[in-house]
């Protein structure tokens, strides 16, 4: 039997040289990067005014004032993230009912409807609201809040709820949404609520993750997308029912329309989230996700179904409930 | 003709050696009886266990020397398959890769099991070392406690720690880290060797034997003499030496020896500048390997720091400190979540482990940079002997 192996003129054994390629091998193997964070292309935040969109309701396009400037705010990217911004709204009378904003010293360049879906979490949206308007009115854009709220006994369905959100917010005339979870709040201020020509990855940044990006795929927690763009890949899929899932298939969704999605610098990008009871996982979703390029345009917008209970006007935020 | 023969010679003592020892198989060892065994064969051929076994059905009492055999044969018997015959496994390499893995798994249960295992871990280690060093007993307990304990670090890490979370970079650096302190301890240990002051044969050698014999109350007195003398340098203390005759003297090895040489017990010999017997590298470091034991111990340090940063940081809520390089610098802000998943708790457990040994460590350099009042030696040895005396005494 050949124990021996003759390799630049060196004598080796050969279970003495498996043993070395093996932890070569294993070496080489640890340093591999795919099982770790992603860096990822982003805007710069001096090219962030023109990758905005600037886009408003017809109601704020008719003021007569100067336009608000915004380099500001993205190079100074104030953090905002302190006590008092998330205990209690400060200066409320400056937001008109129904949760909407608008600056009356300047005109504002974009318009935002904020969706929130929601069901059963009380406490995280008293200190989403909160902080929510502390943090927006700073931004000088025009803003209205609306809250979905599912009401009703079945599994949550984050995404429904979106595409809910997506049609009220087309009767405002609003031309950019933003998928907004309750749980998440924006650390800095040079996160501008508003619409790039590409849809845009928010929380990029989120301290869950060590404040990195876990795949470049990951599409969720707040989105900022264009109506029309919402409207073109036929909103999200109305299937995904319990927790995960429906945010990799918007991202296969724009993909299938190569439409490419882009992300603001990693310290404009900090989010942190509010601490929860994890949610029960959706076990359909990774059947669901496979078969989903063959809904894409039957499942969606077109084919929402839903039963619209009440239509609230409070003085935070526009209170939607519906059955699903 | 005569070269035929002498050919024909050599191939019949060549068949004659291979016939009466042919060579073990990986699988196949030699007894403690001096009989072939091959390693399927463990559970064959027992007589003591079957006497023992005997001696139980029939109620009858089981002799000390019976059971002595049966426990004997069972070590014996424990062996893995290795170049030039299987090699027996001692229970001091098995029991720590057992203990360890089950009191970390149990002390992840919930925070206070993590306390009260950490506890005993350290409370029994302690007075393990204690013990042995009290009594210069040889081991290798504690080494393969430090290859076990370093083993399922780096397993927790890859597979318990969310690797999502971290950087590539970050981990190139760790492994980075890692790779060098582990090649420093390494060197550590395999220059210890050089540190012996091994018996030279030479005619001195002779006559010190010689003196020591005839004299011996008179060597004694010599030796203390010699052992105040306060020497800088091995470099003066040969010249000492080779002059008054009179310098140092092992009585164990029966050599004269220079300055700051210490006989050491566990590994029976005399060690050049010898700072201590490190249980946890199972040798002595001394004048060839102390820089490198100091730098692998700096090295680990930083190592399990860089890892319990990483570790706690990606398991805990961190907080986020500010950005270098745009590179988030986070601190862990709140880990009374980490027990609701198990291998949170893990990674959890594994980081305070690291705590400790970061801790032991550290304390460990501090005590050798205390020793440094006594002579910059401590720290860095003493390189400016070549090997080549280190070769000659071997080759002498």
């Amino acid at each position: 039997m050949m124990k021996t192996v003759k390799i630049f003129q060196r004598k080796y054994h050969l279970a003495e040289l498996i043993a070395k390629i093996t932890c070569c091998i294993l070496l080489i193997y640890s340093i591999l990067p795919h099982r770790f964070a992603s860096h990822y292309d982003y805007i710069r935040p001096e090219d962030i005014p023109e990758a905005l969109v600037n886009q408003v309701t017809t109601n704020i396009s008719q003021q007569h004032m100067e336009e608000c400037h915004y380099e500001s705010i993205i190079e100074e990217n104030r953090y905002m993230y302190i006590p008092q911004f998330s205990d209690e709204v400060l200066k409320p009378e400056e937001i008109l009912p129904g949760g909407e904003y608008y600056p009356e010293d300047c005109r504002a360049r974009y318009s935002t409807a904020i969706i929130v879906p929601y069901r059963q979490r009380e406490q995280q949206l008293h200190k989403f609201l909160s902080y929510m308007h502390n943090y927006l009115r700073h931004q000088d854009i025009h803003y209205r809040i609306f809250l979905i709220e599912q009401y009703d006994q079945k599994p949550f369905n984050r995404a429904k709820l979106f595409n809910i959100g997506s049609m009220i917010a087309a009767e405002f005339e609003f031309p950019c949404l933003i998928l907004h979870d309750v749980d998440l709040m924006p650390l800095n201020l040079g996160s501008l609520y508003a619409c790039t020509q590409l849809p845009r990855h928010m929380c990029a940044a989120l301290d869950m993750w060590r404040f990195h990006l876990p795949y470049r795929g990951l599409f969720g927690g707040v989105v900022a997308i264009r109506t029309q763009q919402y409207r073109t890949i036929n909103g999200m899929s109305n299937m995904y029912e319990g927790w995960g899932g429906e945010d990799d298939d918007l991202f296969e969704r724009l993909k299938s329309r190569n439409i490419d999605i882009c992300r603001f610098a990693p310290h404009l990008n900090e989010y942190t989230m509010l601490r929860h009871k994890p949610e029960k996982k959706n076990e359909n979703r990774v059947a669901l996700l496979r078969s989903g390029a063959l809904r894409f345009n039957t499942d969606g917008l077109n084919s929402l179904v839903y039963t619209e209970k009440d239509r609230r006007i409070h003085s935070l935020f526009t209170h939607i409930l519906v059955q699903t | 003709m005569t070269t035929y023969d002498y050919i024909a010679v050599a191939q019949r003592a060549e068949e004659e050696e291979s016939r009466t020892n042919p060579s073990t198989l990986c699988c196949e060892y030699i007894d403690r009886e001096q009989q072939r065994f091959h390693i399927l064969g463990i559970c064959c051929n027992c007589v003591d266990l079957d006497s023992a076994f005997t001696s139980f059905i029939t109620c009858q009492r089981v002799d000390a020397s019976n059971r002595r055999n049966m426990l004997l044969t069972f070590q014996d018997r424990l062996r893995i398959p290795w170049r030039g015959g299987a090699k027996r496994i001692s229970m001091e390499a098995i029991i720590p890769g057992a203990v360890y893995p089950l009191v970390l798994g149990l002390a992840a249960l919930n925070e206070i099991t993590s306390y009260i295992m950490l506890g005993s871990i350290v409370v029994f280690l302690g007075y393990g070392h204690q013990y042995v060093k009290r009594n210069h007993i040889k081991t290798k307990f504690f080494f393969m406690w430090l290859l076990w304990s370093v083993m399922y670090m780096i397993a927790g890490l890859q597979f318990a720690v969310p690797l999502l979370e971290l950087l590539p970079e970050e981990n190139l650096i760790l492994v980075v880290m890692g790779c060098l302190s582990g090649y420093l301890l390494w060197l550590t240990r395999k220059h210890a060797f050089a540190c012996h002051d091994l018996p030279s044969r030479t005619d001195d050698d002779l006559a010190d034997i010689t003196e020591a014999t005839a004299a011996e109350e008179e060597e004694e007195a010599a030796a203390h003499t010699a052992l105040l003398i306060d020497n800088d340098s091995p470099i003066r203390s040969q010249k000492t030496r080779s002059s008054s005759h009179q310098t140092n003297m092992c009585h164990v090895c029966r050599k004269y020896v220079s300055a700051r040489t210490i006989h050491c017990h566990v590994c029976n010999a005399c060690i050049m500048m010898q700072s201590h017997h490190s249980y946890w590298l199972d040798c002595c470091v001394g004048q060839y390997n102390m820089r490198f034991y100091n730098a692998g111990m700096i090295m680990g340090i930083l190592t399990l720091l860089f890892g319990v940063y990483l570790t706690l940081t990606a398991i805990c809520h961190p907080l986020l400190i500010g950005r270098i390089w745009n590179i988030p610098v986070t601190f862990p802000d709140d880990c009374s979540e980490v027990f609701n998943e198990y291998t949170l708790g893990l990674s959890y457990v594994l980081s305070l482990y690291a705590i400790i040994m970061i801790i032991y460590q550290f304390c460990n350099l501090l005590v050798q940079v205390l020793k440094c009042t006594r002579g910059p030696y401590f720290i860095i040895g003493d390189m400016s002997q070549p090997f080549s005396k280190f070769y000659k005494k071997l080759s002498a």
